[in-house]
C-alpha cells in the first residue's frame, strides 16, 4: 500500500468522526431528555396516585383521630413503595399545618414545609424536582379533602436515584451503540474509498516511478472517461515532453563535462605548487614548536620550585597558627582564672579600660552600691557619674588618672568603704584603672568602741591624777611641814611620774577628740615665731643637757598665720621633742622655718636613729612607735605624731618627712600664711 | 492497515471518555460513614435471629445486616445484648443500631428513629400440607386455632365465624391440635409460624401476612443521617430483589 493512502483516510475519518460526534450528541441528548421527562412524568403520576390512594383511606373526621392507624397506613405505603423517602400527613390545627403522621418520627408534631400551605390554600396538587444533599427527589404535595373541605395535606418525597441510575445506564448504552455503528460506517467508507480513489492513484504513482527510472516511453491505457482518465492522458503528454527535454539535456551535459575535465587538469597543476609551499611552511612551524616546548619545560621547572617554596611557607604559617592558637587558649585560661579571682575577691572591684569604660565589676560592687551589673557595664566613666547609687563613690573619685589611697566613704549607716583607685600600666602605657572598695565597716565600729572606751577611761583617770598632782605640789612646797632631802627626792620623782601620766591622759583625750571630731580650734591671728622662738630657747637648754647641738635656721621676718596658738605650739613641741629625744649625744638638731609660695615651711632635722623603711607608712598613725626607739625610751605614747598631723592638716597645712635609718630624720610641715597681715 | 485500525480505536476510546466526562449523574455514594458499624441484637427469636449449634449468629435479621454492610460499604460488628440492654446501649452510643425484630409503633417512634419497614411480621395461617387451602377465603367456616388474648385470636375471628375459633393456652398446644386435626388452621404471627413449620414437615404457611406488623431497624433519635443511609440501602435492596431473596431463604413458603 502506498504511504499517502493512510493520511488521506485519516483526514476523512476524523472529519467523519467529528460530524458523527455532533450528530450523536445532539440526537442522544434530545432523546434522553425526552426519556427523562417521560420517566419523571410516570413517577409524578405514581406519586400522586399513591397520595390519592392514601387520601381515599381517610374517609371521615374520625379516621384522622386514629393516629396509630394513620401511622400504620404510612408504613404500609413505604413498605410497598421503597422509593418513598418520606411520607407525611399534615393537618390544619390552630392556624398551623402540623405533621400528625409520618414515617420520619422527627417530623411528627412539627410544622409542615411552606409548600404545604400553597397546596392547602389553592387546593391543587404540586409536584416538583428538588435537590437535598446532592440527591434528587420528586416532591409531591396533595390536598387532603374531607367532605369537600380541605383539612390538610399529604406530602411525599420520592427518591429519583434509581431512575437516574437507569437513565445513566441507558445513556451509556446508547452512546456505545452509536459509536459502534459509526465505526462500522468508517471502515466501510474507507474500503470503498480505496477502490474508487486509491487504486487509480496507486497506478499514477507507478507511472511516476517508471518515468523516474528514465522509462519515458511509459504510457497509460485509457479505458474510462472520469477525472482520472484526464489525469492519465495529461501524464502521457507530460512523459513525451520530458523525453524531449531529457535528450536536450544529455547534449548540454556532454559539453559541460568536456569543459570540466580541462578545468580539472589546470587545478591539479596549481595544487602541486601549493603542496610544496605548504611543506616548507610546515617544517618552519615544527621548529618553532620544539623551541616553544623547551621554554615551557623551563617555565614548569621554575614553577615547581616556586610551589615547593610556597609549601614550605605554608608549613611555617601553619606552625605559627598552631602557636597562636595555643597562646590564645592559654590567654583564655588566664582570663577565666582572673575573672574567678575578681568574682570571688573579698573587696568590691571596678575595672575601667583605657577608654574609661567600665568593663568588669564583681558581685560585691552590686551589693555595696545596690546596682545591677547589666545596667552599668559598658558605660563610660562620665555616664556613670550620673548614676544615683554611685554618687558617693564619684564624689571621691573625680578623675581616673589620679590614684587614691584608702579614702573612706560612708554609703549607708552600717556600710563604710575604703576606696582605692589604682591606674594600671603595662610598660608605661595605661591599660585601665581599678577601683577597689574595701568594706571597713567592722573595723570602724571596733575603732569607735575603742575610742569611746579610751575617752571614758581617760576622763576618769585625769581627775584623780590632778588630785595627786596638787597634793604632791602642796607637800613639795612645804605646806605640810619641812621635808627631809631624801623625802623631797622621792616625792619629786613621784611628781614627775604623775605629770607624765597626766600628759599621757591628755594626749589620749586629744586623740579621742580628734577621732570623734570634737577637737575644737580657737583661731586667732598670730606670728608663727611667737610660738617657735620660746620653744627653741627651751629646747636649747634641754639639748645642752643631752650634749646635742641645736642649730637655728629660723628666718628673720614675721610669719603671720591664723591658728589656734595652743595647738600649733603642741604640734611644734612634739616634733622638736621627738628630734631631741631620739638623737644620741653628740648629734645635731636643726630647726628652721621660711616662707615659700604663700606658705610657711617648717622643718626639724636630726641625726637620730631614723625610721625603719618598713614602718614609714605607719608613722602618723595612732600609737605608733618605731621599733628601734622603743628600746631607747619607754615613755613615748606613740600619740604625738598623730595629734601633730591632725593639727597641721586642720589648719590647711601638710606634713611629711624624709628619713634614713641610723642617719636621721627630717620632719616638714607647711601652714598657709595670712596674706593681709603683711 | 494495522496502524489505521489503531488510530480508529484510539479515537473511539477518546470519544467514550469525553462523553463520560459530560455525563454528570454518576454514583453519589461519597459521604462519610463510620468504618465499622456496631449492631446490637438479641438472638433468641427463630428464624429472625438465633444462635446455631456452633454458636454462630444466624437468621433473617443477621443476613439483612450483613447485606446492608455491603450496600453501605462498611464493616459490621454484632453485639449480643438483652432486650433492655439494647436500648440503653443505643442511647449511650455503644452500638449504632438495633436489629432485633423490633416492631415499629408510634410510641417507640417517639423515643427512637426507625428505618423504613424491612419485614412484615403480620398474622398468617398455618395449615396442614395435605389440605388444599389456597387462600383465606377457603378457611371460611373452618375451625381455626389461636393463642388466647392475642391479636391472633382477634384476627382469627375475622376470618371465620367467632364460634369456630378455639383459643389455646400457647401455640405449642395449638400446634398439636392442628396436627391432630382438631382445627384446620392456626392463626399466628409469621416468624412463630416459620418456627412451627420448620419443626413439622407436615405443616405449611398458607400465604403472606394478611395484617401488618412491621419490623424496623432502630437508631438513636438524633442519628438521622445513618437512618437515611440505611433507608436508601433498604430501598435498593427492595428494588433489586435482595430483600426478597433473604426472605425466601428463611421463609420458604412465602
Amino acid at each position: 500500500m502506498p504511504r499517502f493512502s493512510l493520511k488521506l483516510v485519516q483526514k476523512f475519518s476524523i472529519i467523519l468522526l467529528l460530524v458523527l460526534f455532533l450528530a450523536i450528541f445532539s440526537i442522544s441528548f434530545y432523546v434522553l431528555e425526552i426519556q427523562k421527562r417521560f420517566y419523571l412524568k410516570i413517577y409524578e403520576n405514581f406519586a400522586l396516585s399513591s397520595l390519592q390512594i392514601f387520601e381515599a383511606t381517610i374517609k371521615s373526621q374520625k379516621d384522622l383521630e386514629e393516629t396509630a392507624e394513620l401511622q400504620n397506613s404510612i408504613l404500609k405505603a413505604t413498605w410497598i413503595l421503597p422509593q418513598i423517602s418520606s411520607l407525611s400527613l399534615n393537618l390544619f390545627k390552630e392556624n398551623k399545618l402540623i405533621t400528625v403522621a409520618s414515617n420520619k418520627s422527627f417530623l411528627l408534631g412539627k410544622e409542615a414545609r411552606k409548600e404545604n400551605w400553597d397546596v392547602f390554600l389553592s387546593g391543587k396538587s404540586i409536584s416538583k424536582k428538588i435537590s437535598e444533599k446532592g440527591e434528587n427527589f420528586l416532591y409531591s404535595v396533595h390536598p387532603l379533602r374531607l367532605s369537600g373541605q380541605t383539612v390538610g395535606t399529604i406530602e411525599a418525597k420520592i427518591r429519583l436515584e434509581s431512575i437516574e441510575t437507569l437513565l445513566f445506564q441507558q445513556k451509556l448504552f446508547f452512546i456505545f451503540l452509536v459509536f459502534l455503528s459509526g465505526l462500522f460506517l468508517i471502515v466501510t467508507l474507507s474500503l470503498s474509498l480505496n477502490k474508487l480513489v486509491l487504486s487509480p492513484l496507486y497506478q499514477l504513482l507507478q507511472g511516476i516511478r517508471e518515468v523516474e527510472k528514465g522509462n519515458f516511453d511509459f504510457k497509460f491505457e485509457i479505458r474510462k472517461s472520469d477525472e482520472f482518465s484526464e489525469i492519465f492522458s495529461g501524464f502521457n503528454q507530460m512523459a513525451k515532453k520530458l523525453k524531449e527535454n531529457y535528450n536536450e539535456l544529455r547534449r548540454i551535459q556532454e559539453e559541460l563535462e568536456e569543459r570540466v575535465r580541462k578545468r580539472t587538469e589546470e587545478l591539479e597543476e596549481a595544487k602541486k605548487v601549493l603542496e610544496i609551499r605548504v611543506e616548507a611552511r610546515t617544517r618552519q612551524l615544527r621548529e618553532l614548536a620544539i623551541e616553544l616546548e623547551e621554554k615551557v619545560k623551563q617555565k614548569t621547572k621554575e614553577l615547581e620550585q616556586r610551589v615547593k617554596e610556597l609549601e614550605l611557607m605554608r608549613k611555617a604559617l601553619l606552625n605559627i597558627l598552631e602557636d597562636v592558637q595555643q597562646e590564645s587558649e592559654n590567654t583564655e585560661k588566664e582570663r577565666k582564672k582572673t575573672l574567678a579571682i575578681i568574682e570571688n575577691f573579698a573587696d568590691g572591684i571596678f575595672f575601667f579600660d583605657a577608654q574609661n569604660t567600665l568593663v568588669i565589676l564583681n558581685p560585691l560592687i552590686e551589693k555595696f552600691f545596690q546596682i545591677e551589673a547589666k545596667n552599668i557595664l559598658g558605660k563610660n566613666f562620665e555616664e556613670l557619674k550620673k548614676e544615683e547609687n554611685l554618687k558617693p563613690l564619684f564624689e571621691v573619685v573625680k578623675d581616673l588618672n589620679v590614684p587614691i589611697f584608702r579614702k573612706e566613704i560612708q554609703l549607708r549607716e552600717n556600710l563604710i568603704l575604703e576606696i582605692s583607685l589604682i591606674p594600671i600600666f603595662s610598660e608605661t602605657k595605661k591599660i585601665g584603672s581599678t577601683i577597689i572598695c574595701h568594706d571597713v565597716t567592722r573595723e570602724k565600729m571596733v575603732e569607735r568602741i575603742k575610742t569611746e572606751f579610751v575617752s571614758i577611761s581617760a576622763h576618769q583617770l585625769r581627775t584623780p591624777l590632778s588630785a595627786i598632782k596638787w597634793s604632791l605640789k602642796m607637800i613639795l612646797d612645804g605646806d605640810l611641814g619641812p621635808l627631809s632631802l631624801e623625802q623631797r627626792q622621792f616625792l619629786e620623782k613621784t611628781y614627775q611620774a604623775n605629770q607624765r601620766l597626766i600628759n599621757l591622759v591628755n594626749d589620749l583625750l586629744d586623740v579621742t577628740r580628734i577621732e570623734e571630731g570634737r577637737y575644737l580650734f580657737k583661731l586667732e591671728l598670730l606670728d608663727f615665731k611667737e610660738i617657735l622662738l620660746p620653744l627653741f630657747e627651751f629646747y636649747e637648754k634641754e639639748a645642752e643637757k643631752k650634749k646635742i647641738q641645736l642649730i637655728n635656721e629660723i628666718e628673720e621676718k614675721s610669719l603671720p598665720i591664723k591658728a589656734d596658738k595652743e595647738k600649733i605650739n603642741l604640734a611644734v613641741q612634739n616634733l622638736i621633742d621627738n628630734a631631741v629625744k631620739y638623737t644620741l649625744p653628740g648629734g645635731k638638731v636643726i630647726i628652721g622655718v621660711k616662707e615659700k609660695e604663700g606658705f610657711l615651711l617648717f622643718w626639724v632635722k636630726d641625726t637620730g636613729v631614723g625610721i625603719p623603711e618598713s614602718q614609714k607608712e605607719r608613722v602618723f598613725s595612732k600609737f605608733f612607735r618605731g621599733s628601734n626607739v622603743q628600746k631607747m625610751d619607754t615613755e613615748g605614747t606613740g600619740l604625738g605624731l598623730f595629734i601633730t598631723k591632725n593639727i597641721i592638716e586642720a589648719h590647711g597645712g601638710r606634713i611629711w618627712f624624709e628619713s634614713k635609718e641610723n642617719e636621721g630624720t627630717t620632719f616638714y610641715f607647711t601652714l598657709p600664711l595670712f596674706s593681709t597681715f603683711q | 492497515m494495522k496502524k489505521k485500525f489503531l488510530y480508529l480505536v484510539l479515537i473511539f476510546f477518546g470519544a467514550i471518555f469525553i462523553s463520560l466526562f459530560f455525563i454528570k449523574n454518576y454514583e453519589k455514594n461519597n459521604f462519610s460513614l463510620k468504618k465499622k458499624l456496631i449492631v446490637g441484637t438479641e438472638p433468641y427469636y427463630f428464624p429472625m435471629e438465633f444462635l446455631d449449634e456452633a454458636g454462630n449468629l444466624q437468621g433473617f435479621d443477621i443476613d439483612l445486616v450483613k447485606e446492608l454492610g455491603k450496600y453501605l460499604r462498611t464493616e459490621i460488628e454484632f453485639k449480643i445484648l438483652t432486650w433492655e440492654e439494647l436500648f440503653v446501649a443505643l442511647e449511650k452510643e455503644k452500638i449504632d443500631m438495633v436489629v432485633a425484630s423490633v416492631s415499629i409503633t408510634p410510641e417507640r417512634m417517639k423515643l427512637f428513629t426507625f428505618s423504613d419497614p424491612y419485614f412484615n411480621a403480620g398474622q398468617v395461617v398455618v395449615i396442614r400440607k395435605e389440605d388444599d387451602f389456597k387462600s383465606l377465603e377457603d378457611l371460611k367456616e373452618k375451625k381455626l386455632g389461636a393463642q388466647k388474648d392475642t391479636t391472633s385470636e382477634i384476627e382469627a375471628k375475622k376470618i371465620t365465624s367467632p364460634e369456630l375459633v378455639i383459643s389455646f393456652e400457647n401455640n405449642e398446644i395449638a400446634k398439636e391440635a392442628l396436627i391432630e386435626k382438631q382445627i384446620d388452621g392456626l392463626v399466628i404471627d409469621l416468624p412463630a409460624a416459620q418456627g412451627l413449620v420448620n419443626k413439622n414437615e407436615n405443616l405449611k404457611i398458607l400465604s403472606s401476612p394478611f395484617t401488618q406488623e412491621f419490623y424496623g431497624i432502630v437508631f438513636k433519635k438524633e442519628n438521622l443521617e445513618l437512618a437515611e443511609r440505611v433507608n436508601k440501602a433498604l430501598a435498593k435492596m427492595k428494588e433489586d430483589g435482595k430483600l426478597e431473596e433473604i426472605q425466601r431463604k428463611w421463609f420458604k413458603d412465602l
